[in-house]
């Protein structure tokens, strides 16, 4: 495994159907990165995202890792070396935590994963592992979920709304420790979000979606400045207005 | 009661075998398909949609469906016992499992789906893994309700001529005795239950995830199939099968040879309550050993001859056709169509035979059972005498002898082996043309003992030995309304009549 997650390609990536079309995607991220990728419903966000691990198959273009296409080989043995989180966390719900966090290792037959480890790194007790899923709050299951995806020594890190259904209590915790995590760990980190402002505190570069292609790609500090295109001011503004009322509140 | 309860292990533990062997068909075929259908909507409407029609056909009428189809097969495929029973109850299990099985596997959670895709498991780990145990609770519960419906409709098998609880309801419901009814129906009651109960436990070791229940379960399942397999291991020699046709005479007479065989040192068993066409065909199959039948219906139903011939030459002829199964000769008394008068009635219209009714019917009214009418019998007796009654009324049988004793009827259209027409004193008018086929009870045996002179010889004492007036005697005993005797005990009666000639 490499120090750092492998980079991501997309090269003229294009998915067709009704709902969240992608349209001719060219576009690199770099290695051991954190890149956001925002918009609204049905830009196309999570279609791109899950082109990387193949749950979506593009029509034409197609995606590299490190440089090897993704689309060779078998599409389960490319999954297994990729962490996925997503919203609805697809926890197993007869497997204990720590059952659900082995499991990646148990699949492709590797030494068992260090649950132990693992649970610390999502700062959870020791004493979770032997529980249910169903014992466990939203913000304890997406930690689990978080520590099932890095059991494989991943480097690679899809997140498609992964803090989303949380609260914002939890979910500024859990974002900033997964932060942490990608920098520990050295990660390559793309995570889909409708929210600019967590995209903003925790990428180091965003994309903006709409229909189905690129229409912004800025750090977060241009972006704030207004130099990444409408439609990523547009987005900016919302969040930025937010802040401001709350400012007027306190005042 | 002890005698009643006798045959109640064994056909419980014929009935148990059934029943698994058609879940676990309906199992092996319903599994896979529900699987592949869970995936493709249009197989899972079109799967679902056979199996629903399939349940809408009556339980007893897809058993009997099974024999004609197996019979269009041939190449030595057996149309009757086992096979057709085992294949019809498997599709009536087919439903319940299929739709859980779908219901199992579309109601699983989609996150659950998509992180099985997502983490990198083959199809084979998701089955195995996730959506096999996820959906078992549900699965369980369609296996639940196939068994309690098939352990119900095994009781059908009977009339297909497998061993089953059905024994006891079907041979009860002939000879109207309700406690061997009852008893049938309990005891397949109770071995749903029990069974529910089981598969209950090991649903809930799978739902709750509780390894003792699952455990428990499993165990009682096992042990139960187990006990049910015992009497098959222990067994050595295959017993000889008795058969008998749906009427308390064929139950007594089966009890009969069943007596004299075992005396002979043979393992008996019984197949009861089999229909007329279906009897003949086991005996040529080999799948019963001997039983009795009747020369008319041989000779009209099987060998499709259209006019009587003389005794002789009916029973050469019926011997000639049944080869290499054997006819060992006629019993001595006749279960045939006859007209019969009240003693009474007889002497005020100075009838003695057919001939001289004949004279008087056009004073007389005619009782007849519900089929008698449009039967051959009919046609030929009324051509042969000119028979012209001044009135013909059609009756359910026992309303018939009822309307004969009241003087609604003058005549009426009797079984000559009836065991009221000694209780009722009623005389049955013989037929000096031939003009009625004879319906000589004959004595048959299967191809594997036709030259098996110890069977034979077990037998062969019957031969002859069995005059009309007795068989009535015995016939009534179990029919009357009251102090009825079990099959069992009118064979003893009528046994111990043969040995004080």
């Amino acid at each position: 495994m490499d120090e750092r997650g492998p980079d991501i390609r997309f090269e003229g990536v294009t998915k067709r159907f009704a709902g969240a079309a992608v349209s001719d995607v060219d576009c690199t991220i770099a290695a051991g990165s954190f890149v956001a990728l925002v918009g609204g419903s049905g830009a196309g966000k999570s279609t791109l995202l899950r082109m990387v691990n193949r749950l979506v198959e593009p029509d034409s273009g197609r995606v590299l890792l490190g440089g090897a296409d993704v689309a060779e080989g078998p599409a389960y043995a490319l999954r297994r070396r990729i962490g996925y989180v997503f919203q609805s966390i697809g926890l197993m719900p007869h497997m204990s935590v720590a059952e659900n966090i082995a499991l990646v290792p148990r699949l492709a037959g590797d030494p068992p994963a260090d649950v132990a480890a693992l649970l610390e790194m999502v700062e959870l007790p020791v004493v979770y592992a032997s529980r249910a899923p169903s014992a466990l709050s939203g913000g304890e299951r997406q930690r689990v979920g978080v520590a099932r995806a890095l059991a494989t020594g991943a480097r690679l890190m899809l997140l498609d709304e992964p803090f989303g259904a949380l609260d914002p209590v939890t979910r500024d915790a859990i974002g900033r420790r997964y932060r942490d995590l990608h920098e520990r760990l050295g990660l390559t980190s793309l995570m889909v979000t409708h929210d600019m402002a967590e995209a903003l505190l925790l990428a180091d570069r965003i994309l903006v979606m709409a229909k189905g292609r690129i229409v912004g790609d800025a750090t977060p500090s241009d972006m704030l400045a207004g130099r990444a295109g409408e439609e990523a001011s547009a987005l900016v503004a919302v969040a930025a207005r937010q802040a401001e009322r709350i400012e007027a509140l306190k005042a | 009661m002890s005698e009643l309860l006798a045959p109640l292990p064994g056909l419980a533990a014929h009935h148990l075998l059934l029943s698994a062997a058609a879940l676990g068909l309906a199992l092996v075929v319903a599994l896979p398909l529900g699987l592949v259908a869970a995936r493709r909507p249009r197989l899972a409407g079109a799967a679902l949609g056979v199996a629903g029609v399939i349940q809408t056909i009556p339980g007893l009428a897809l058993l009997a469906l099974f024999y004609p189809l197996l019979l269009a097969i041939g190449h030595g495929v057996p149309a009757l016992g086992f096979l057709p029973a085992w294949l019809a109850l498997a599709l009536y299990a087919l439903l319940p499992i299929l739709r859980n099985v779908v219901a199992g596997l579309r109601g699983l959670d989609p996150a659950v789906i998509e992180a099985a895709d997502g983490l990198g498991m083959t199809a084979g780990q998701r089955l195995r893994l996730v959506e096999a145990p996820l959906a078992a609770p549900v699965v369980m519960a369609g296996i639940r309700t196939a068994t309690v419906w098939t352990i119900g409709a095994a009781t059908l098998a009977t009339t297909v001529g497998a061993a089953s609880l059905g024994n006891l309801i079907f041979s009860g419901l002939q000879t109207e005795d309700w406690s061997q009814v009852l008893a049938g129906c309990l005891a397949s009651a109770a071995l749903a239950l029990v069974a529910d109960g089981l598969l209950a436990l090991i649903e809930r070791g799978l739902a709750r995830r509780e390894r003792w229940s699952l455990t428990l379960g499993s165990l009682g399942v096992m042990a139960g199939l187990l006990l049910a397999c015992a009497p098959m291991l222990g067994g050595g020699a295959r017993p000889v099968v008795v058969g008998a046709k749906n009427f308390s005479e064929q139950f007594i007479l089966a009890r009969l040879i069943g007596a004299r065989l075992e005396r002979a040192g043979y393992a008996v068993s019984y197949r009861e309550g089999l229909g007329s066409a279906v009897a003949l065909r086991a005996l040529r199959q080999g799948d019963i050993d001997v039983y009795v039948d009747y020369s008319g219906t041989i000779w009209a139903d099987s060998m499709h001859r259209s006019k009587p011939a003389p005794k002789p030459e009916t029973l050469a002829g019926i011997a000639d056709f049944l080869k290499p199964a054997a006819l060992l000769g006629p019993l001595g008394f006749e279960n045939a169509y006859a007209l019969a008068m009240t003693k009474a009635g007889a002497a005020r219209h100075h009838v003695t035979d057919l001939r001289t009714l004949a004279a008087a019917a056009p004073s007389l009214t005619l009782g007849a059972d519900l089929e008698f009418l449009s039967r051959p019998e009919w046609r030929a007796v009324r051509e042969a005498y000119g028979l012209r009654f001044a009135a013909s009324r059609a009756y359910a049988p026992s309303f018939m002898y009822r309307a004969l004793e009241s003087g609604q009827a003058d005549v009426i259209s009797a079984f000559s082996s009836d065991g009221r027409i000694a209780a009722d004193d009623l005389v049955v008018l013989p037929d000096p043309a031939h003009a009625l086929p004879g319906y000589d009870a004959i004595l048959l045996v299967s191809p594997a003992h036709a030259g098996d002179q110890r069977f034979l010889g077990a037998i062969r004492p019957l031969i002859g030995a069995i005059p009309v007036e007795a068989m009535r005697r015995a016939n009534y005993m179990v029919d009357r309304d009251r102090d009825k005797a079990s099959p069992e005990a009118a064979a003893r009666w009528l046994a111990a009549q043969l040995e004080h000639r």
